[in-house]
């Protein structure tokens, strides 16, 4: 079904809208949510607290891309359940590729909400200069936090040509912020 | 440094590297919608492809003179272009035509030829062994990165290795999606081929596996009822409501599979009913597309069908919602009869 149907659906009120992401989502969602918690039930508990939260925010809210927008709702709860699992030293390997990019990235406090927003447009805009197969590899390791055999699988690259294309993509990040006046 | 001291520093260290990465994915987390769409979209490395098949190109020159480009050419414009699928087109469907090409078809580097290869590979099901050549065939594919591919592998070895269990009815996790597979009174099992290969459902085909055990196509529909997008069998399993879609608009019928009967289709009849009591405009649209919907379908009783229709008129510039309730009987010789129609609050 349509994005725009689903939502024409959620905006009536209709149950069946939510079926219908489900129907469309749940699968790339439900491997998004595992591979932040590691525990098939937390993820399934995850997905249904967003589709109640998709429930709660569509109307008024109309995304332009449904898929990205509800994804978004299921990181974001799954991180919070994540925090919480952390702090009693559960799941400590879920966010390992990001210690790649961290590298990258200024050791500015990022609790900072400011100082974040900040840094997430200048990484936009960077990765809106470069190929879309770039766009995409950036976002499936350190968004999605794929293993990058599953991204060269996707792909059609091998994994060490992910790998090095990664680590050269975050070199030209690097750079490319300390252009834009960041201190690394 | 003790022992204990060490430790201590250590688990001091681990807290705030796991602080510092929370941060940062939370500051990603708000990345822009568009972007993260696009990275969604399964890709192939244009220019991985693009080299492969030029060598390939080369290669089959050399050996095929001028043909060979001409292999080169469509192969890569195939490669290039994304894995979505909207509508199979003959050409993409002749894999499925011999069992054979079916077979070499899962060796493709194109997954669109892989995709109708693995659901191609049903028409195995009646030759023993046959099928257990495809299900040898189609078991690395449960592991496909590419989860259409991965989808499509276990729904074909689901009824390949007679499990019926619907695999789609697993894969949807945290919700309820539509099955594509139902099993009927007379022992019968109907399901519809290719599920999910499209954003609408599943190719235009029902399938049915009689009771003695042979396998082959029961129908398929015409007009815009392009899709089969789910099945649902009446609580006796006598009757098997089918749910159509096209890009604008649905449809639902009933099939009466033990008696070989079929009903009107009952959102369009629905729609040209209450627009006449109603004073819409009910012209039909060449492409008999209709604009109409419909939600919450449910058996009342045996034969008794309901749906909330969202009926359109004249495109979508008036939608009236009504309730539609529907008693099947296969010998009615009026369209409408058996259907009543209630305005919805």
């Amino acid at each position: 079904m349509e994005d725009e149907r689903i939502i024409a659906l959620l905006e009536n009120r209709d149950e069946a809208g939510l079926a219908a992401v489900s129907r469309k989502y749940a699968g790339q969602a439900g491997q998004l949510a595992g591979r932040l918690l590691y525990d098939e039930g937390a993820a399934a508990e995850c997905l249904n607290d967003a589709l109640l939260a998709l429930w709660q925010k569509i109307p008024p809210e109309k995304p332009r891309h449904l898929g990205a927008y509800w994804l978004k709702i299921v990181r974001n709860l799954a991180l919070k359940r994540l925090r919480h699992d952390l702090a009693q030293k559960r799941r400590p390997q879920a966010l390992l590729p990001l210690d790649e990019l961290a590298e990258a990235l200024p050791a500015a406090d990022l609790a900072d909400g400011l100082a974040a927003q900040h840094l997430r447009e200048l990484i936009e805009r960077f990765l809106r200069e470069q190929s879309a197969l770039n766009r995409a590899l950036f976002l499936r390791r350190y968004w999605y936090l794929e293993d990058t055999a599953a991204i060269a699988g996707r792909c059609g690259l091998s994994a060490g040509a992910v790998e090095a294309r990664l680590f050269r993509l975050r070199q030209k990040l690097a750079a490319y912020l300390q252009k834009e006046g960041v201190e690394l | 440094m003790t022992d204990v001291m060490g430790k201590a520093v250590s688990e001091e260290n681990t807290g705030e590297k796991n602080d510092r990465r929370l941060a940062l994915a939370e500051m990603l987390n708000d990345m822009d919608d568009e972007l993260l769409a696009e990275a969604a979209r399964p890709r192939r490395n244009r220019k991985a492809v693009f080299m492969r098949t030029v060598l390939l190109a080369a290669v089959l020159g050399l050996l095929l003179a001028c043909s060979g480009l001409a292999l080169a050419v469509a192969d890569l414009s195939r490669a290039n272009s994304e894995f979505y699928l909207r509508a199979l087109s003959p050409a993409d469907l002749a894999v499925g035509e011999n069992i054979e090409l079916a077979f070499d078809g899962l060796k493709s580097d194109d997954m669109l030829t892989q995709y109708v290869a693995i659901n191609s590979l049903l028409d195995a099901y009646n030759d023993p062994a046959e099928r257990k050549r495809a299900v040898k065939a189609l078991t690395p594919f449960l592991t496909d990165p590419e989860p259409k591919l991965a989808q499509a592998a276990a729904f074909v070895l689901d009824i390949l290795q007679e499990k019926f269990e619907n695999p789609y009815l697993d894969m949807a996790q945290g919700g309820s999606p539509k099955p594509y597979l139902a099993r009927l009174s007379d022992g019968s099992i109907m399901f519809a081929d290719f599920p999910e290969y499209s954003d609408y459902g599943s190719n235009n085909r029902l399938w049915r596996l009689s009771p003695d055990g042979d396998l082959s196509p029961y129908m398929s529909f015409g007009g815009a009822m392009d899709y089969i997008g789910g099945l649902l069998p009446s609580p006796d399993g006598k009757l098997l409501a089918v749910e159509l879609n096209s890009y604008k608009s649905s449809f639902i019928v009933v099939v009466d599979v033990i008696e070989g009967y079929v009903s009107p289709e009952l959102i369009d009849t629905a729609r040209i009913r209450w627009g006449v009591l109603h004073d819409r405009p009910v012209q039909q649209r060449i492409d008999y597309e209709n604009y109409s919907g419909y939600s919450d379908l449910r058996w009342l009783d045996n034969d008794t069908l309901a749906f909330d229709g969202y009926l359109g008129y004249n495109g979508a510039e008036f939608v009236d919602q009504v309730a539609v309730e529907y008693t099947y009987t296969h010998d009615n010789s009026d369209p409408t009869q058996g259907m009543v129609l209630t305005p919805l609050e």
